[in-house]
C-alpha cells in the first residue's frame, strides 16, 4: 500500500483548517466554493440555449450560444482539473502531462473539422 | 514553493518518478491516453455533424427541454459525487476514516444514480426518439455518435463505481488507513476525470 503523497497534503496544508463552509462543519470550504461555481455554471449552460424555457424574453445568437457554451465548459473543466485533481499544487511535469491531451484534441478537432462554410 | 514545502512535511515513502508516486503517475498516464480517446470521439462527432448537408438534428429540439434538464440534473449529480470524493481525501488527511467512508458511500451512490438516470434516458431515446429521427430522414449518425459517446462515458462511470465500491469496502474493513492517501487520491483522479469528460460531452452533445 502506498502512503502519504505530496499533492494531497499540499492542497490541504493544515488538515484541521479550512473546514466549516457556510457554518456547516464537515464541509471543506475551498472544495465547496468550487462546487458552487460548477453548479452556477451548469445552470447558466442550461439557460443560454433556451432562455424562453425559463421565462426569459431574451434570445441569443447562435454564435454567442456556441462560443459561450464552449468557454463555460472549458472553465468548468479547468476548475475540476485545477482544484479537484489538485493540479494547483502539482509539479510542473504533471501539469505538462495533463496539458498534452488538450493540445492533441485542439489539433485533432481543427484538423478534422469540415471547414466548408 | 508550496509543493516543495509539502514534500518536506509529507515525504514520499513509496516508489516515485518525476517526484511523484508511481501509482499517481500511472493514473495520469492512463488518463492522458483516455482523454485522447475521448478527443477522437468528439473530433469525429464534430466532423460528422458540421459537414455540409449532414442533416443533423438539433439536440435541443430532439431531446426536448425536459430531456436537457434531466441531463443537467445528471451533471449536477456527477459534480456532487466529485466534491464528495475530494472530501474522502480531506477527511482521510485529518485521520477521520469514519467520515471518509461515509463520503465514499455518497460518491458510490452518486455514480449509481447517474447510471440509473442514464439508463432511463437511453430507454426513452431508443424506444421513442431515435425511431422518429430515422423516420424524418435525419442523419442516423446522430444516434450512433450519441450512443457511442455517452455509452463510452457510462462505461467509465461503471468502472469508477466498482473502483470506489472496492475502496469503500477497503476503508470499512480497515485495509485502507489514514496514511494511505495515495490510494484515495489516485481513485479521485479517475473519478474527477469522468466528471471532467462529462462536462464536455454534455456541452457538445446536448447543448450545442
Amino acid at each position: 500500500m502506498t502512503t502519504n503523497d505530496a499533492t494531497a497534503a499540499t492542497t490541504i496544508k493544515d488538515p484541521e483548517g479550512g473546514w466549516g463552509w457556510l457554518g456547516i462543519k464537515g464541509l471543506y470550504t475551498q472544495y465547496m466554493w468550487v462546487w458552487l461555481g460548477l453548479l452556477i455554471f451548469t445552470a447558466i449552460e442550461v439557460v443560454i440555449p433556451e432562455p424562453a424555457t425559463f421565462g426569459l424574453s431574451i434570445t441569443f445568437s447562435r454564435l454567442f450560444v456556441v462560443v459561450s457554451l464552449i468557454l463555460i465548459a472549458l472553465v468548468k473543466t479547468w476548475m475540476v482539473a485545477w482544484y479537484y485533481m489538485h493540479l494547483i499544487a502539482e509539479r510542473p511535469a504533471i501539469i505538462l502531462v495533463a496539458c498534452v491531451p488538450f493540445i492533441f484534441s485542439l489539433f485533432l478537432t481543427i484538423g478534422m473539422f469540415p471547414w466548408t462554410f | 514553493m508550496a509543493t516543495h514545502d509539502a514534500t518536506v512535511a509529507f515525504p514520499n515513502t513509496g516508489e516515485e518518478s518525476l517526484g511523484v508516486a508511481n501509482g499517481k503517475l500511472g493514473m495520469w498516464t492512463f488518463l492522458v491516453m483516455d482523454a485522447m480517446t475521448f478527443a477522437g470521439f468528439l473530433a469525429g462527432y464534430a466532423r460528422l455533424r458540421w459537414t455540409d448537408g449532414s442533416n443533423w438534428p438539433m439536440p435541443l429540439e430532439t431531446f426536448g427541454p425536459v430531456g436537457i434538464q434531466l441531463t443537467a440534473l445528471n451533471t449536477f449529480i456527477l459534480i456532487c459525487s466529485s466534491v464528495s470524493i475530494v472530501h474522502v481525501l480531506a477527511e482521510q488527511l485529518r485521520g477521520n476514516m469514519v467520515a471518509a467512508r461515509k463520503w465514499m458511500g455518497v460518491t458510490v451512490l452518486g455514480g449509481l444514480l447517474f447510471l440509473g438516470i442514464q439508463g432511463f434516458e437511453w430507454t426513452h431515446l431508443i424506444l421513442d426518439v431515435f425511431p422518429a429521427v430515422i423516420e424524418n430522414g435525419l442523419n442516423p449518425n446522430f444516434q450512433g455518435t450519441f450512443l457511442g459517446l455517452t455509452g463510452f462515458h457510462g462505461l467509465h462511470v461503471s468502472v469508477g463505481v466498482i473502483y470506489n465500491l472496492i475502496l469503500y469496502l477497503g476503508i470499512r474493513n480497515g485495509k485502507i488507513q489514514a496514511e494511505d492517501t495515495s490510494v484515495i487520491e489516485i481513485a479521485g483522479l479517475y473519478w474527477h476525470f469522468v466528471d471532467l469528460v462529462w462536462i464536455l460531452v454534455f456541452t457538445f452533445v446536448y447543448l450545442i
